[in-house]
């Protein structure tokens, strides 16, 4: 059952993927072209999922936003995991004092809601791509932070690693050889969940106007400009409808298959 | 001369004192029993000397030196001339880490790292033929290992690079008899030809008999006895060491 879901999480995301990489050399028309005379067009031969209320091409529209949502994902959840990661190991292998002011200052980070911390980091430093990436990035940094502490905590007692100090091997060597290899497929589980929410917020952000903005083209933002017109013409809801659902839900269920994959082959190295 | 000691040593946990003043010298080349039955505190005695946790109060030396005021190469010169071999072999090796990798270790602790591999793998051949193990066990990983094997590999491990004091934390008594007496016999052996000092924790006094000159009873966080290891033996002056041989017959 778990290899079919690990299939399936792939299949759902090679459909955003191949859209996206497509997108970075060929587009059937350019995203911002309108053509007036050929509003709310319907599927056609000329436009495979139609056009929107200015007349532009929604495939078009829709491999561009599939570019920006994997690469903000991706790129604004690696930000996290790098800087989150490197907080936790210090707060969990530090002096109690400093451990103690590293941890309020995540535990403060992770009691604010994430989406309306973004949404203060972009109102303050202006909308666009690279605000966005930031503010989720931003976002990410305490969940990773929280998750680092407590598994290099969870394995500091190991013998392992009692026994890697006492042969008196650098404290970094002992964080990148003994305990990076034990705790990698919980931040590889984490990381691959991650950027499904980091998807979802830069939707919600774009939704509001607050991430990607117009006319470049975002699955929040295509979502934003087809509600107004949902009930006279669904069919515009739903291609970034459709694709924001099936990228989330191959992220999701990507990280899970490799949580139970990787925790596997821990259990049998023990 | 003394390599390492301790003067009035105590460590509290919360509320359980598990070492009471103690004082202790280990010569060069000398090899001490220290032995207690559960909760007597010669694992915290020995974890203290070895310098992996610190004392609540005394001082800990080695070479003369206060490892408290160590700068910080001394104190990592003393962590390499310190080594360990513990209770849990397979858990004391890293499980995703092959025996090779775990056994180049102490080279790069001691900053050997642009040591040809060459020369480190061939000095790690050397030593798994002192302890009777055979090249096919660098390309496993710990759970692929006997018991007795696990055990080997961390005896060379702690002792490939030579060090002043190795400390074997009740080293044998998670292995079966027959393995403990080989892995008695190897360390034997290796006491006869490497000039390093020996600490040996253990509950049972009969494990430590031909492995030391000294032995060192404790109870209660306390040293109750310690005397050369022949006298102890033949003529044990406390009752609860009495105990100890009468239970180790």
């Amino acid at each position: 059952m778990r290899k079919y879901l690990l299939i399936l999480s792939i299949v759902l995301l090679l459909i955003p993927s191949t859209l996206g990489l497509v997108s970075l050399f060929y587009t059937p028309y350019p995203i911002t072209q309108m053509d007036l005379g050929n509003r709310f067009s319907g599927m056609s031969t000329e436009h495979l999922l139609g056009t929107d209320q200015f007349g532009r091409d929604i495939l078009s529209r829709l491999m561009v936003a599939s570019r920006y949502a994997l690469l903000l994902g991706t790129v604004s959840v690696t930000l996290g995991l790098f800087i989150g990661s490197l907080i936790g190991i210090i707060s969990a292998l530090s002096k109690k004092w400093i451990s103690m002011i590293f941890l309020r200052f995540i535990d403060g980070m992770l009691a604010f809601p994430g989406i309306v911390l973004a949404m203060m980091f972009v109102v303050v430093f202006g909308d666009g791509i690279y605000s966005t990436l930031v503010a989720i990035a931003i976002f990410m940094i305490p969940i990773f932070a929280r998750l680092t502490y407590s598994l290099i905590k969870e394995q500091q007692h190991a013998l392992y690693i009692v026994a890697a100090k006492s042969i008196g091997l650098s404290t970094t060597r002992i964080v990148w050889r003994h305990y990076l290899p034990v705790i990698l497929p919980r931040l590889v589980t984490q990381f691959s969940a991650s950027i499904g929410s980091a998807i979802l917020i830069e939707s919600a952000l774009s939704y509001l106007g607050l991430g990607v903005v117009p006319p470049n083209a975002s699955f929040g933002l295509m979502l934003k400009e087809a509600q107004s017109f949902m009930l006279s013409y669904p069919y515009l809801i739903l291609p970034s409808g459709i694709l924001l659902v099936i990228t989330v839900l191959g992220l999701n269920l990507m990280g899970d298959t490799l949580n139970d994959r990787l925790m596997k082959l821990g259990d049998t190295n023990d | 001369m003394t390599i390492l000691s301790c003067e009035d040593v105590s460590k509290h946990f919360k509320d359980t004192v598990a070492v009471k003043g103690v004082s202790l010298a280990l010569g060069a080349a000398e090899s001490i029993g220290i032995v207690g039955e559960s909760g007597s505190g010669k694992s915290t005695l020995a974890n203290i000397l070895g310098g992996l946790i610190p004392p609540t109060s005394g001082t800990v030396y080695f070479d003369g030196e206060k490892i408290s005021d160590m700068k910080k190469t001394d104190y990592m010169n003393f962590r390499q001339n310190v080594q360990f071999v513990f209770q849990s072999p397979k858990e004391s090796l890293h499980p995703y880490l092959k025996v090779r990798t775990s056994l180049r270790e102490p080279f790069y602790a001691k900053g050997r790292r642009r040591t040809l591999k060459k020369e480190i793998d061939s000095q790690i051949l050397r030593a798994l033929e002192r302890v009777q193990l055979n090249e096919s066990v660098l390309d496993k990983y710990p759970h692929q290992l006997s018991g007795g094997q696990a055990q080997r590999v961390s005896i060379v491990r702690a002792m490939i690079t030579d060090p002043k004091v190795v400390i074997f934390d009740e080293a044998v008594s998670a292995l079966d008899i027959l393995v403990q007496r080989e892995v008695i016999e190897i360390l034997k052996k290796l006491r006869q030809n490497i000039r390093t000092s020996y600490l040996f924790i253990t509950h049972d006094i009969s494990t430590v008999q031909s492995l030391t000159d000294r032995i060192i009873v404790m109870k209660d966080g306390r040293i109750v006895e310690i005397g050369k290891t022949e006298d102890v033996l033949n003529d044990p002056q406390n009752s609860y060491t009495k105990k100890l041989i009468e239970s180790a017959i």
